[in-house]
């Protein structure tokens, strides 16, 4: 029995080892993106955005905010410039993405209470990138506006605690938790890679359906018959043996080599990627058959991998997204293997807590996917008896 | 000459209208991708997060706290608690991303001039919507602080509204976003742009994917070589049918979200049709190159996929380039994808134009060159195979 099974699974990894197409996808595909992904989000934050100041005061007050831009890890003066209309070629050159203006009479107006402003031009077409710069400026200026309220409260004679109470009564205290240091890597490089081994999966389980036939088991096991029940399983069970370890790798490259925590429980992990990788390669013969061409197949996955993360809710939170998205969302196992790997590895959520909420639902979903696979592998070995590809 | 390419290009356009599927594919892909994403960014912000109120002080102030969170419009209650410390619990079932906690004494504190703190715990796990709740939680209690602080300075020295709000804000920080307005973590305008060069550069390469090695495969009817054996008016003519259908996918599929979904667009000018139209011929060449090169659709496919699957990531669209290690430098500037989303960027989103793109300028160049290598160098094989074997293409 078990030799049964071996020979037909030494069959399938053959022809998979063997045929270029479909083991430079399947085995070096999620390699390839996880580091090409984890050497993008290395550094992990946005440091160090360039900026040109306009300095028209040219006071103490604004070369001291100035060196404090300065001395912020987010920002580097890029140089300065003499009005801000330079700024545009600048940022049209991407040599600074933000502009701060000090008027002229600025350290004086402030000292006479007369409420002067700090311009500020940003380059907003990169979110990411303006997003950290805005929130250090507003830090920058708004500990300056403290300090400057502190010490006129001193001035009026208020002790040094009160005159901090009276100038900031009110004060929020900001905990980032699950990522204190908002790495981008952290957040990101994990549902990356999982898209990355389910389109790598899908785009070589269709090929290699479509390169095999009945005729060529036939050829293969002269001697028996093998049932098309056997064929599906074997091919399943061998292309898991190859898919699991390399994309289990890919998945705990994140956290072994680019530094994300992990606080969950790694059997949990392990065996929602494990139902994952079963349901891909089902769904991967599932479209082979649908599309009835590798090359179609393999370009529809590429098509569609942007829009599957999208709407997976990785980036853009499903808990924000329209309903009809968290329903479709909810229907791929794309979004419940994304959820499980973050809520476990960031939040150190523990499996009880994901059970119900998501490992039985992708569970659901590998069944379903299952039935999908075998109908598909039924057809393809039914209608496509020589094998050898249609295009 | 013109009418031995017509003859090669009509050649080309009969065998490409028996690939029907693979044309459905290629065509409605990437307004169906388009259209798609469009959806999925429609709120365009991070709206309605789930909150969870944890007020220990249940209080007149800690009330109206409350009331002034859930009026903005990136919260929404998620539930009240009694301690902080089931606020990861939460997060791991989805019912709130955010914890507010109002201290015991938050109000009495107040009052007695004592500095209070407000914890603010907020989910990280995801940056995007991180940020979105750090920004509107600092506004919101912010303005409650100034608020506050103006009471409190017309209740302690008796002086007007007005100077009061003077003293409280020295000096104040006015923000001017350049290039996209509306800003504030619009997702649709800044994505939508960029993403729309994946599926124009996908459906560039994959409608010429099959172009080569069906050449090479035999599976015309009739041989290359008996229309015209010339290298480049064999290129130009099996490609100028590709061209023309790439060039107004693009228009259509880069306009979409403008059309559809209101993402700002400046008035479009020369120098983008001009980069737009470059790029579709790039694209469809380079598709035409790696066909013949790989000699099978499934390979050039897969060929076209390690090209263009990191390629948005890489590109500096979203994550700058600066702010990647150097060794990653080479690969973002030298991806194809670079110098159109840029260039794009900075024609239709910052009014400029070719005088501002010159080193994406060079990239798309040295682009073309390979791409053109490429094809002529498979269309030699292709001729060359025709001429050595005739037989095979009958």
């Amino acid at each position: 029995m078990f030799n049964t099974w071996f020979q037909l699974c030494w069959r399938e990894w053959k022809r998979i080892l063997t045929d270029r197409r479909i083991v430079m996808i399947l085995v070096g595909g999620p390699f390839f993106y996880a580091f090409i992904f984890g050497g993008v989000y290395w550094q992990g934050r946005a440091k160090h955005v360039p900026i040109v100041v306009v300095d028209q005061d040219h006071s103490r007050f604004s070369r001291e905010i100035t060196t404090a831009i300065a001395a912020s890890e987010n920002m580097q003066i890029a140089g300065w410039v003499n009005s801000p209309e330079d700024f545009l070629a600048l940022a049209r050159h991407e040599q600074a993405y933000a502009c701060v203006i000090f008027p002229p009479e600025f350290e004086r107006d402030a000292l006479a209470g007369k409420k002067p402003r700090i311009g500020l031009i940003l380059d907003a077409d990169n979110i990411l990138v303006n997003g950290s710069t805005l929130i250090g400026l507003r830090a920058i200026v708004a500990t300056y506006q403290v300090g400057v309220n502190e010490e006129r409260a001193e001035a009026l004679g208020l002790p040094k605690a009160g005159a901090l109470a009276a100038s900031m009564p009110l004060a929020p205290a900001t905990r980032q938790m699950f990522n204190p240091t908002s790495h981008y890597s952290f957040y990101i490089l994990m549902g990356l890679i999982c898209i990355a081994v389910q389109s790598v999966t899908r785009i070589g389980c269709g090929i290699s359906i479509e390169l095999d036939s009945v005729e060529k088991w036939k050829k293969d096991f002269p001697d028996r018959a093998v049932s098309r029940w056997e064929i599906f399983f074997s091919k399943v069970l061998a292309t898991a043996l190859l898919v699991l370890p390399v994309g289990g790798i890919a998945l705990m490259l994140p956290f072994v080599l680019f530094g994300a925590p992990y606080r969950g429980s790694v059997l949990f992990i392990a065996l929602a990627f494990t139902i994952f990788a079963l349901s891909q390669i089902c769904i991967g013969y599932g479209y082979a058959s649908l599309c009835r061409s590798a090359v179609v197949c393999t370009q529809l996955h590429l098509f569609m991998s942007v829009i599957v993360f999208t709407a997976s809710g990785f980036t853009w939170p499903y808990y924000a997204a329209p309903e009809w998205i968290r329903w479709l969302g909810w229907l791929m196992p794309l979004f419940h293997m994304n959820c499980i790997v973050r809520k476990s590895a960031l939040v150190g959520a523990p499996p009880s807590l994901l059970l119900a909420q998501h490992l039985l639902p992708l569970i659901m979903l590998g069944v379903v996917a299952f039935a999908w696979g075998w109908w598909a592998v039924r057809k393809e070995m039914s209608e496509n008896p020589a094998g050898g590809g249609r295009d | 000459m013109i009418r031995s390419i017509l003859n090669v290009a009509a050649r080309e356009w009969g065998w490409m209208r028996g690939q029907r599927k693979y044309l459905a594919l290629v065509v409605i892909a990437p307004i169906a991708y388009m259209i798609a994403l469009g959806l999925i960014y429609s709120p365009k912000k991070v709206l309605h997060v789930p909150v969870m109120i944890v007020d220990q002080d249940h209080s007149r102030l800690s009330r109206q706290l409350t009331t002034a969170l859930l009026a903005s419009e990136t919260f929404a209650l998620g539930g009240y608690s009694e301690t902080a410390d089931d606020f990861p619990r939460e997060v791991a079932l989805d019912r709130a991303h955010v914890c507010f906690v109002f201290p015991a004494g938050l109000e009495r504190d107040l009052l007695a001039h004592r500095p209070v703190r407000v914890q603010v715990l907020l989910d990280y796990s995801n940056y995007l919507a991180g940020t979105a709740e750090l920004s509107a939680a600092n506004t919101v209690l912010g303005t409650f602080s100034v608020g506050t602080q103006i009471r409190m300075l017309e209740a302690a020295r008796g002086v007007s509204p007005d100077t009061s709000l003077l003293r409280v804000i020295p000096f104040e920080m006015n923000t001017r976003m350049w290039f996209n307005p509306a800003f504030n973590g619009n997702y649709l305008n800044y994505l939508a742009v960029g993403l729309a060069y994946v599926v124009v550069q996908l459906a560039g390469l994959f409608f010429t994917i099959r172009a080569g090695s069906s050449e090479l495969r035999g599976q015309h009817a009739t041989p290359l070589r008996q229309t015209e054996s010339r290298v480049w008016i064999a290129l130009a003519g099996k490609l100028l049918p590709y061209f023309l259908a790439a060039v107004p996918l693009s228009i259509i599929v880069t306009h979409l979200a403008h059309w559809f979904f209101a993402a700002p667009q400046l008035e479009t000018q020369p120098s983008f049709w001009f980069v737009l139209i470059w790029f579709d011929a790039v694209m469809v060449t380079l598709g035409y190159g790696l066909s013949c090169v790989a000699g099978e659709p499934v390979f050039a496919t897969e060929m076209c996929a390690s090209l263009t699957m990191p390629n948005f990531l890489l590109t500096g669209y979203t994550w700058p380039i600066f702010a990647m290690p150097k060794i990653m430098w080479i690969m973002a500037y030298g991806l194809p994808m670079n110098p159109i989303v840029f260039m794009t960027r900075k024609i239709t989103t910052m009014g400029g134009g070719l005088a501002d793109c010159g080193a994406q300028l060079i990239g798309l160049a040295a682009w073309s060159l390979i791409a053109l290598a490429l094809a002529w160098c498979g269309t030699r094989k292709i001729l060359s195979t025709a001429q050595e074997e005739p037989a095979a293409h009958v």
